[in-house]
């Protein structure tokens, strides 16, 4: 491990070698970043991890079964597990999908699940990710640059290979392909996530198309090509719902692909993942995925949620406002470390300013009790210092449903902030799993 | 089979474009420079206008750090890179990640050469480089579609290169014999009438049309119009 630690700008140099970069959006310029990476890994024991691939496996199989029943039977709000008002009034619910069965019944292939450990040794769920997770191609080369680094430190440690992610995801999209090539939709090159798109691409043997590159003719999915149109059988595509058809949903997208929900709907091609996920991914929604456990897999859950509160209930409304200063409050609405507020960090009238919002709009917003979550050691310098770090945990749901051994580990470079997103500001980990 | 849409191609041929632009350019570029320590002179105002550039430098020193190094300068070398590396990025399933770092590792050498002293051994490193992702692409990608696009594009700027400048002029004739023989090997399009100029070129250069004459201008203009992409 030492000698891992004292390469820690070869290894930084060899990220930048391979354009390993995000880009983020400030002041309406596009800029890429070398996404700072640090190399003491997360190290998660066997016996941990065991418990962590069950939880997640559960919890991303419940997810599912959520899925599919909300946009066929919704069995879930006729038995009062989940109100209505939480599934239709999300911005993540179409009711373009409405009545959709995707290719195998499956709806979310790609989950990226966010988990922190808390002081108590407990993981904790933080949210779910089952729209477009990204993230893991960067553990991904982080991993193969340590091993040419440092190859003695993976000798001497027992560490599950995670460079299978992409055969398990091109298994994924084999399982569900309706017959045509493998494709994955970029918006383009200045996406935040481009690197990951093209190298997926490039891990999976998946034709890397952009928007202009895609057409739908009859019902199916073509791939422009010069040698004349392929027909597509499974788009894993990164672009957000409401940009994905100009005809279904948002008319004035110019990057997406027109009448591809109907190709989607007549069962022709795969979409990964399928679009109205965002419905099950909801930070209000989050509340009752312990009860969406029990009530499909009759389990009780093994992974916990932190602990939540919804304003929508009374009496949840009545603890938020109490404790609002030491709680921490999300927007629903808002991803990626935004929308997050601290009422430890806000002014007697800012607080009471959000008391009145959240009355205003219980649906919003939820509460948590702030998660004293174990630090993580960085280097800094030539220090080590301790930050606060995340992990988002890969499940891909194909023929079965499977953890990848591996993961994001995203620390705050800030040593005030709990916020660990690249978009603020954060760096990443590798994340190893122990084989024994 | 790699299977190539429009855009795809568009990128390929340029990529090709770019990295000979940036290859040949910085040659020429070293040449110069090694000729200037002798002389203390270089006709960077002839250049401009062999290339059809606008002459915004000051003097010879401000030609050679903008003219290579100034990102800011749409005509440098440095624009051209970037384009040449902005055009590798997006067809990394294609080229490959290990073959695209070289191109990455061109535009560092070549950002860390700016300001620096020793101008002439940071153009070699880039140089390097390029001649690594040339190597490398040629073993890496497969696909004879591809790869033929590719050298296209390297084909037109070298060809165009030498026709503006002089600079290897003497190499035309075997370069367009190879650009030739690529031509029909990939699925671009091409306009007739510059494709039969450049089949009337290749004639007089093998002898074959000693009556026929075409000026260098139509001749640039043929292999500058070729492909419709």
């Amino acid at each position: 491990m030492k000698e891992l630690l004292l390469h820690k700008e070869e290894i930084n140099r060899q990220m930048a070698r391979y354009g390993v970069k995000f880009g983020i959006y400030k002041n309406g310029t596009f800029k890429e970043r070398l996404f700072p990476f640090d190399p003491i890994p997360r190290v998660i024991n066997h016996e941990d991890y065991q418990l962590l691939e069950k939880g997640l496996i559960q919890r991303v199989t419940a997810l599912n079964c959520f899925l599919r029943d909300i946009y066929s039977q919704k069995q879930i709000i006729k038995d009062g597990v989940v109100p209505e008002e939480f599934v239709y009034r999300s911005p993540g619910y179409l009711a373009q999908c409405e009545g959709i069965m995707p290719s195998k019944g499956i709806y979310s292939h790609i989950s990226g699940i966010d988990l922190v450990l808390g002081k108590d040794k407990q993981w904790y769920i933080l949210e779910d990710n089952l729209r477009i997770p990204s993230g893991a191609s960067y553990p991904l080369i982080a991993r193969s640059l340590c091993r040419r680094c440092s190859p003695d430190t993976f000798r001497n440690n027992h560490v599950l290979d995670n460079r299978n992610y992409g055969q398990l995801l091109k298994e994924t999209m084999d399982y569900v392909n309706t017959g045509g090539i493998n494709v994955i939709f970029t918006p383009g090159r200045y996406n935040a996530a481009y690197f990951e798109h093209s190298f997926l691409a490039e891990q999976t043997g998946a034709v890397l198309a952009e928007p202009g590159d895609l057409l739908v003719s009859n019902d199916y999915l073509y791939y422009r090509g010069n040698h004349g149109t392929v027909k597509v059988g499974a788009l894993y595509r990164r672009i957000s719902d409401e940009y994905m058809d100009p005809l279904c949903f948002e008319a004035e997208s110019l990057i997406g692909i027109p009448n591809i929900m109907e190709a989607y709907r007549a069962g022709n091609v795969a979409l990964i993942n399928a679009p109205g996920n965002g419905v099950a991914d909801d930070k209000g929604i989050y509340y009752f995925v312990p009860r969406m456990i029990h009530y499909y897999l009759a389990e009780e859950p093994i992974l916990q949620n932190a602990p939540t509160f919804l304003p929508f209930y009374q009496e949840d409304m009545d603890y938020t406002l109490a404790n609002i200063d030491h709680l921490v409050i999300k927007d629903v609405a808002e991803a990626g470390g935004y929308g997050v507020i601290f009422g430890r960090d806000l002014t007697k009238d800012k607080l009471e300013e959000l008391k009145k919002t959240i009355q205003a709009e219980p649906r919003r917003f939820i509460s948590q009790e702030v998660i004293d979550f174990q630090d993580l050691d960085i280097v800094e310098g030539k220090d080590v210092v301790a930050r606060k770090a995340d992990l988002r945990a890969f499940v891909l749901a194909g023929e079965t449903v499977r953890v990848w051994p591996s993961g994001l580990t995203r620390f705050s470079r800030n040593p005030d902030s709990f916020v660990v997103n690249s978009s603020q500001g954060g760096g990443f980990k590798d994340t190893w799993i122990l084989s024994h | 089979m790699d299977f190539i849409s429009l855009s795809k191609s568009n990128r390929l041929f340029w990529l090709g474009r770019y990295y000979e632009r940036v290859a040949l350019s910085l040659q020429y570029m070293m040449n110069c420079y090694d000729v200037m320590i002798d002389t203390n002179s270089f006709d960077y105002e002839g250049y401009c206008r062999q290339q059809g550039i606008p002459n915004i430098y000051q003097d010879v020193e401000d030609f050679f750090q903008r003219y290579i190094f100034d990102m800011e300068n749409p005509n440098s070398i440095r624009s051209a890179a970037e384009l040449m590396l902005g055009n590798g990025m997006v067809l990394r399933e294609s080229i490959g990640s290990s073959t695209l770092a070289y191109l990455q590792m061109a535009v560092y050498a070549l950002d860390e050469g700016a300001g620096g002293e020793a101008t002439g051994l940071q153009m070699l490193e880039v140089l390097d480089n390029i001649m690594a992702f040339r190597g490398s692409y040629d073993d890496f990608i497969a696909d004879d579609n591809v790869r033929n696009i590719i050298k296209c594009g390297a084909s037109v700027e070298c060809i165009s290169f030498a026709l503006r400048t002089g600079y290897r002029e003497e190499n035309v004739p075997e370069e367009l014999r190879k650009f030739i023989k690529r031509i029909t090997r990939t699925k671009l399009q091409t306009s007739a009438l510059a494709l039969q100029s450049i089949l009337r070129q290749e004639r007089i250069y093998d002898g074959k049309n000693t009556d026929d004459v075409l000026s260098k201008d139509d001749f640039l203009q043929a292999v500058e119009n070729l492909f419709l992409v």
